[in-house]
């Protein structure tokens, strides 16, 4: 691992006092405590802090279309009733509602991803981080799920001058659709979505048999699970996959959505995950030392969202955060505890092993599709992360179970090899 | 078509949940039965307000007699039903459950609209039941209303669909209610239905190809959703699949990638060569502070330092003692960060931002909020916006977060710590109303709003 990494990071005293306002469990506010988290652990004396600039409207037009980027500029809450057609050609008036300062809420938080991939591009940090970004939903025409300009695929498209591949993470609790529709067609980025799917959640895509089309068939990767899951599966299938993707594609740079929404306890998430779990991925993404670009997304509990981004940041800038919170002007918030961490989940895992194992082989079954970077040696051996998939609770303990037994159940059809070599030392992760 | 399509809705009904009515949203609306059937019926009753006619249609009603409502009366009431086709199609599904009358196949649904009716008009009517969480619905036939109620909607879903006004579906959303009233914007019904032109004219005008992949089922029995409709003309086209089954899922705006000139971006090919990449905008350098700007502190504190339990305080964890050192922190990091204080907004943070506020606005405030209560679906920020029409928005909402929320969650760690609520969209006695909980009904499935019940988790 290299020496210290360069943080940049994003904010703009701004971007907290948007209100969404009505009853909308969107809360700007949350980026305020987040930052003000931030800098009660004085993690500011390690980093940069830029303000961003307000995106110009050419430059949403790079990804969205020029007539969707002028309505959201023109349009406030005192027209909207002259416009009802409009307004539900390109999605707005209720997830995604129309209040005061909408448009410039929008330019902050785009613009701080897209000066984020510029200070990568330049090479003057490491790893640049913009919580307020993270809008993956907003597709080209329209908005959806509380995101109206996707800055994530602005920010891509500007690391896309300097990289030839960009590597999309995104473990927010819903699926990144409007990412991934945007480069659904094309190999230079390749998409990764960790999401709940099924049960009709919202919204509705991210099946794994989702892969592309086009010159970006096999570039699109979904991960689908069910309720509940927990931290150490939800870690092992992440390292998993996000291990074979970055040895296969060798990406310039990566761009992570960290939505906090998959954090367990929140209003609008189902997973069980807890914050260390939460960070650990962000970690594990870390340590392939690429130029790193960390977004925010999803989140509704804000006092949930802020200590998990507050422990990110400190991830990212290598330093471990003790759990009692310091004094700070938004401490009431954090209480009764005022401790960072929070309780693990009680939802039940949906996600059995078999499940897990099956996605898991079926992913790395379509990644095997891909053409290796150049310079890359194909691989062929199988990770050795791979969980022999017999369930141990229906095994009776009592019951000696012979060598040769044993064996027949780790011999599965779908099992990449045959034999015993099951260890891949190249999967070896730090 | 129209009956199988029922039929076919009536079993994904068992299998999955459906999204646009108020109807079917209770299951997973509360964790507490006994909010349920508050929540529901009340945003029936707004929609009846907002449906265009503002009247509410009254029937008469005794104990002992069955509901018979006039349908045609209550047109305006239960707007969504608009047409006598899409009666006698459910008249068909549900016909064999004739309730309450002698009269012909529309007497049961005439039935069923007046169980509605009534939901509306008082949710805490015992006879009407209660809806079971959504799990359980696939074990209900069609003698319950609500399942009635559910088959209608779904029936008319899917006429929809296959008929001209592909709009209706193709736009599906929160009621409005669920924002309170939105000053400048109501629910149109009729103005949705009206907006027709554009995908008719673009499906007639279109010769796409569509693929489906991935249309299966999942391991619950739900359909995946997973449809990748590709459109040549990059037009949004409606689905050209013959099954209602599916249409019934692919119908439903955006449960799928759109695939066309005006859904992908344009990614240039890479040809080894590094392109401009503007430096020009990299944002503006805050913090650390310009070198002759920047100040010593005489003590600093260490990087990622925690709180420290111990302090000078007489009373150790007292108002004043809490109040003392945040007050000291604060300055602390005025003194170190000096203009980005002002940058990022900190002088309006924090209990200071109190300042320009008298005693009189701040007890007007606490009214507004409290009158307005979001457990009763209203919306407090419209009536402070009324209530402080010299004030900007920004200021109410800063006040909000940094005064009014923080003062409610200091007397919550005293003294209710295992109930705390520090949103809007919970109500201010003890009572948690999860928003996730509290506002699913009427959900479309296109709503991030939308998600499935869970069992509550143990509270702290």
């Amino acid at each position: 691992m290299r020496s210290k990494d360069k943080i940049a990071y994003f904010y703009d005293g701004d971007v907290g006092s948007v209100g969404f306002g009505q009853n909308h469990p969107m809360k700007t506010h949350r980026l305020c405590m987040t930052h003000h988290l931030v800098l009660s652990y004085d993690l500011h004396q390690k980093m940069e802090i830029y303000r961003p600039h307000k995106a110009y409207p050419v430059e949403l037009a790079q990804f969205h279309s020029a007539d969707y980027v002028e309505f959201l500029h023109r349009i406030t809450p005192d027209t909207l009733h002259l416009y009802a057609s409009d307004l539900a050609r390109y999605n707005l008036g209720e997830d995604c509602p129309v209040f005061d300062n909408l448009f410039e809420f929008c330019q902050i938080y785009a613009g701080g991803t897209i000066d984020a991939a510029r200070r990568l591009n330049n090479q003057l940090c490491d790893i640049a981080i913009n919580w307020a970004g993270g809008a993956h939903h907003a597709k080209k025409c329209e908005a959806s799920g509380f995101c109206y300009i996707n800055d994530l695929v602005l920010g891509i498209l500007e690391l896309l001058k300097h990289h030839a591949r960009v590597l999309y993470i995104d473990i927010d609790v819903h699926h990144g659709d409007g990412v991934e529709e945007a480069f659904y067609f094309t190999d230079r980025v390749m998409t990764v979505s960790f999401h709940k799917f099924g049960d009709l959640f919202f919204p509705g895509t991210g099946d794994v048999k989702e892969i592309g089309e086009r010159d970006g068939k096999f570039y699109a990767i979904n991960v689908p699970l069910k309720d509940g899951i927990d931290d150490n599966s939800f870690t092992r299938l992440f390292k998993a996959i996000i291990s074979k993707i970055v040895e296969m594609y060798q990406p310039g740079a990566i761009v992570l959505q960290c939505g906090a929404d998959s954090l367990a306890g929140d209003r609008l998430g189902c997973f069980n995950l807890s914050i260390d779990g939460h960070a650990e991925c962000v970690r594990f993404v870390k340590k392939f030392n690429k130029p790193l670009l960390v977004t925010g997304g999803g989140g509704y509990t804000k006092e949930n969202v802020a200590r998990c981004w507050t422990v990110e940041t400190g991830v990212l800038l290598d330093t471990e955060l003790p759990n009692d919170i310091p004094d700070n002007e938004y401490i009431k918030y954090f209480g009764p505890d005022y401790s960072l961490r929070i309780p693990h989940g009680h939802i039940e895992n949906l996600n059995s092993k078999n499940y897990l194992t099956a996605i898991k082989v079926q992913v790395l079954e379509n990644l095997r599709n891909i053409q290796h970077a150049p310079g890359v040696q194909m691989q062929e051996v199988p990770p050795d992360f791979y969980i022999p998939d017999f369930d141990e609770d229906t095994q009776n303990p009592d019951e000696r179970i012979s060598q040769h037994t044993l064996d027949k159940h780790i011999q599965r059809d779908d099992e990449y090899y045959d034999g015993d070599n099951d260890n891949d030392h190249n999967m070896e992760d730090s | 078509m129209c009956v199988e399509a029922v039929d076919e809705g009536l079993n994904h009904l068992d299998s999955r949940e459906s999204g646009v009515t108020s109807a079917e949203g209770e299951g997973r609306l509360c964790e507490d039965g006994d909010a349920r059937s508050e929540v529901m019926p009340k945003r029936m009753g707004k929609k009846n307000g907002s449906s265009g006619s503002g009247k509410r249609v009254h029937s008469q009603r005794s104990d002992n007699d069955p509901v018979f409502l006039d349908w045609k009366k209550n047109r305006c009431a239960v707007s969504y039903v608009v047409d006598d086709e899409s009666f006698s199609v459910v008249g068909e599904s549900v016909g064999e459950q004739n309730l309450s009358s002698d009269d012909g196949d529309s007497s049961s649904f005439s039935v069923m609209l007046g169980w509605l009716n009534q939901v509306a008009k008082d949710p805490c009517d015992e006879k009407l039941g209660s809806l079971p969480e959504w799990s359980k619905w696939k074990c209900y036939g069609g003698q319950e209303m609500w399942k009635q109620a559910l088959i209608a909607r779904e029936a008319l879903c899917i006429k929809r669909s296959d008929g001209v006004d592909f709009n209706w579906q193709k736009n599906p959303r929160m009621h409005p209610s669920l924002y309170g009233d939105q000053s400048g914007y109501s629910y149109r019904l009729r103005e949705r239905l009206k907006c027709k032109e554009k995908p008719a004219q673009k499906r007639s005008a279109t010769s796409s190809e569509s693929t489906s992949s991935g249309a299966q089922r999942n391991e619950d029995g739900s359909l995946s959703a997973s449809a990748i409709w590709i459109d040549e003309n990059g037009d949004d086209n409606g689905t050209s699949d013959s099954s209602a089954v599916e249409s019934l899922f692919f119908n439903r705006r955006r449960q799928r990638l759109l695939l066309g000139s005006r859904y992908q971006a344009e990614v240039p090919k890479w040809n080894g060569l590094k392109s401009e990449s503007d430096s020009k905008w990299l944002g503006t350098q805050i913090w650390p502070l310009k070198k002759s700007e920047r100040r010593s502190l005489i003590e600093r504190d260490p990087i990622g330092k925690g709180r420290q339990d111990s302090c000078g305080c007489v009373i150790r964890g007292s108002v004043d003692c809490i109040r003392f050192h945040i007050a000291e922190k604060r300055f602390k990091l005025k003194v170190e960060l000096g203009s980005a204080f002002f940058f990022w907004r900190f002088d309006k943070m924090g209990e200071e931002a109190v300042l320009p506020w008298t005693k009189q606005d701040k007890d007007k405030f606490a009214d507004i909020v409290k009158l307005n209560p979001t457990s009763e679906l209203k919306c407090f920020w419209d009536e402070l916006r009324k209530g402080f029409p010299e004030k900007r928005t920004e200021a109410l909402v800063s006040y909000y977060y940094n005064v009014f929320l923080l003062k409610r969650r200091e007397h919550q760690n005293r003294h209710s710590p295992f109930e705390i609520t520090s949103d809007d969209d919970e109500s201010e006695s003890s009572l948690p109303v999860k928003w996730a909980a509290g506002n699913q009904d009427d959900k479309s499935t296109n709503s991030i709003f939308y998600s499935p019940a869970k069992p509550k988790p143990k509270t702290r």
